[in-house]
């Protein structure tokens, strides 16, 4: 049966081996859990904190 | 002399008088506060270490410079504390990891504290590192919440709240990152500050989250808050967020705080999120504002607290992990469950997010400042909840990092950085202290402890103590 943040824990423990913190499997899965919701906090300061100054393609120079 | 039989629920302005005055001897106020510690710290969990001896020694010169008129001012003589985040003798953090570690030097407000004659009664338990929850598993046993010791005191500070409700201390200073001040006066009944950034020193305080972590004063009394605050704030160059701008005299009156100030309330802040029963006790406390001459108006802040929890909390989890990274690398054993894990997570969150959750912080905060250029202050609740149980074990990170958190409004004003106190506002079922948050601007301390202490006055929720620890 899958559980919640299942599908993350591959990347999870790849990027926390490429930093060089050793990380048992329990605690990868239970990281996972929580995933989704840190996701969720990181669209928020996305939302509320992206450079609203940005250059874009319309906003491209002569 | 008086007596000091009964003494150990007064203010530290009232004892401190007493000493002043010479009714009071410093020395039998110490032995009677140690002696209530060691009755009731094994039950309440307040004191990770005592410093019975050096207290008493403490108290001795205190005693002899007051009698030779040598005052040096309203701590003079009073038994306070430190929460386990200051380096003082052992420090622990309240993690395992440092169980054996005895700090080298002293963090800059126990020096303050020290020159100001305040006698250091020992070191407070903490939730690790100021944010993993403590457990009942924990090897450093938890504080416990006097009203109630099945729940909590709150944290992170959760010595400091246990110890000023239970008269087990005159005064305390803890640390804030989110809230870890507030929060725990919240919900033990006393009162909690914040200073605005940069007027006390972090110099030699384990820190958290570096841009976030204040230093701060919990006491049974707003006066008692400033008081403690007052002695030991001033620039230190040893902390790069010192400020040398000073925030003016705390010691006003309070009549002199409440009339013909503007108070901003952000129902859309807490509407939806709060327990109703707290939002009921704020509501009659912004009623006896208002009773006291303050103009009350509806604001809208237009940030949830969710969204302004998340922003806390990505730049929290990011520096946290930036700081243990070394000792994460190394697999130094040690970190509790739920603080490793946090850690882990901060290690998650790539650069890009983080400025982002910057960028957000300073956006939120130019709304705050906007409100408060028509507004003296925000007044709002604390917490939106009363004191949970000490949970069994560590907490499931899926209950801290999670998209329904329990709502603090405290971390408005970590992202701010101005001022914030929590003051008691009553009592929700089944008897459990409620706190009433007020939020200044940055350097004006002042007006929110003015008006903190006028409502106060008025409220007298501050006469009130568990009954369990007469």
């Amino acid at each position: 049966m899958p559980k919640a943040g299942d599908e993350h824990q591959e990347s999870i423990t790849r990027r926390l081996e490429e930093l060089g913190v050793a990380t048992p499997p329990d605690e990868v899965e239970e990281i996972a859990t929580a995933y989704d919701a840190l996701l969720a906090w990181m669209r928020i300061a996305e939302e509320l904190g992206a450079d609203e100054d940005a250059p874009s393609a319309e906003a491209e120079s002569i | 002399m008086k007596a000091v039989e009964g003494l150990h629920y007064l203010s530290l302005l009232e004892v401190g008088e007493e000493l002043r005055a010479c009714r009071l001897s410093p020395v039998e106020l110490t032995r009677a506060t140690l002696d209530r510690i060691e009755k009731l710290n094994p039950t309440l969990g307040a004191y990770y270490v005592v410093f019975a001896d050096e207290a008493l020694a403490q108290a001795r010169d205190a005693e002899s410079e007051i009698a030779s008129g040598r005052w040096r001012g309203p701590l003079h003589g009073v038994p306070i504390a430190f929460k386990d985040l200051y380096n003082l003798g052992p420090t622990t953090a309240g993690s395992p990891l440092l169980a054996a570690n005895v700090a080298a030097d002293e963090a800059a407000l126990v020096r303050r504290a020290r020159l100001a004659g305040a006698v250091i009664v020992g070191k407070l338990a903490t939730h690790e590192f100021g944010l993993a929850a403590a457990s009942l598993a924990d090897q450093f046993p938890p504080a416990r919440n006097p009203w109630d010791p099945e729940r909590t005191p709150g944290g992170s500070s959760t010595g400091a709240g246990t110890a000023l409700a239970a008269g087990l201390a005159f005064g305390a200073f803890g640390t804030d990152t989110g809230g870890s001040v507030r929060l725990p006066a919240a919900y033990c009944g006393v009162v909690g500050y914040k200073p605005t950034f940069g007027l006390l020193s972090r110099s030699g305080v384990i820190p958290l989250s570096p841009s976030l972590d204040h230093a701060g004063p919990l006491a049974r009394t707003v006066a008692d808050a400033a008081a403690l605050a007052g002695a030991v704030r001033g620039y230190d160059p040893a902390d790069p967020g010192s400020s040398q701008r000073d925030a003016g005299d705390q010691q006003d009156a309070p009549e002199a705080g409440a009339r013909r100030l503007r108070a901003g309330v952000p129902r859309d802040f807490w509407e939806g999120s709060c327990d109703p029963a707290v939002a009921g006790l704020v509501e009659a406390a912004l009623a006896r504002l208002s009773a006291l001459g303050v103009e009350v108006v509806d604001v809208s802040l237009g940030f949830s607290v969710l969204e302004v929890m998340a922003i806390g909390y990505v730049i929290t989890l990011v520096e946290a992990a930036a700081y243990h990274l070394q000792n994460l690398r190394a697999g130094r054993v040690g970190y509790g469950r739920e603080f490793g894990l946090v850690l882990r997570s901060g290690l998650l969150v790539p650069a890009h997010s983080y400025v982002h959750a910057l960028n957000a912080r300073a956006r939120i905060a130019r709304r705050v400042a906007g409100l408060l250029e028509q507004h003296d202050l925000l007044a709002m609740p604390t917490v939106g909840a009363i004191a949970d149980s000490l949970p069994a074990g560590p907490r499931p990170l899926a209950r801290r990092i999670t998209q329904q958190p329990v709502p603090q409004y405290t971390w408005l004003a970590n992202l701010t950085g101005g001022p914030a106190v929590s003051v008691p506002c009553g009592f929700a079922e089944p008897g459990l202290p409620v706190g009433l948050q007020l939020l200044g601007g940055s350097f004006d301390d002042a007006t929110v402890l003015h008006v903190a202490r006028a409502y106060e006055e008025a409220a007298r929720w501050r006469d009130m103590h568990p009954p369990l620890w007469p």
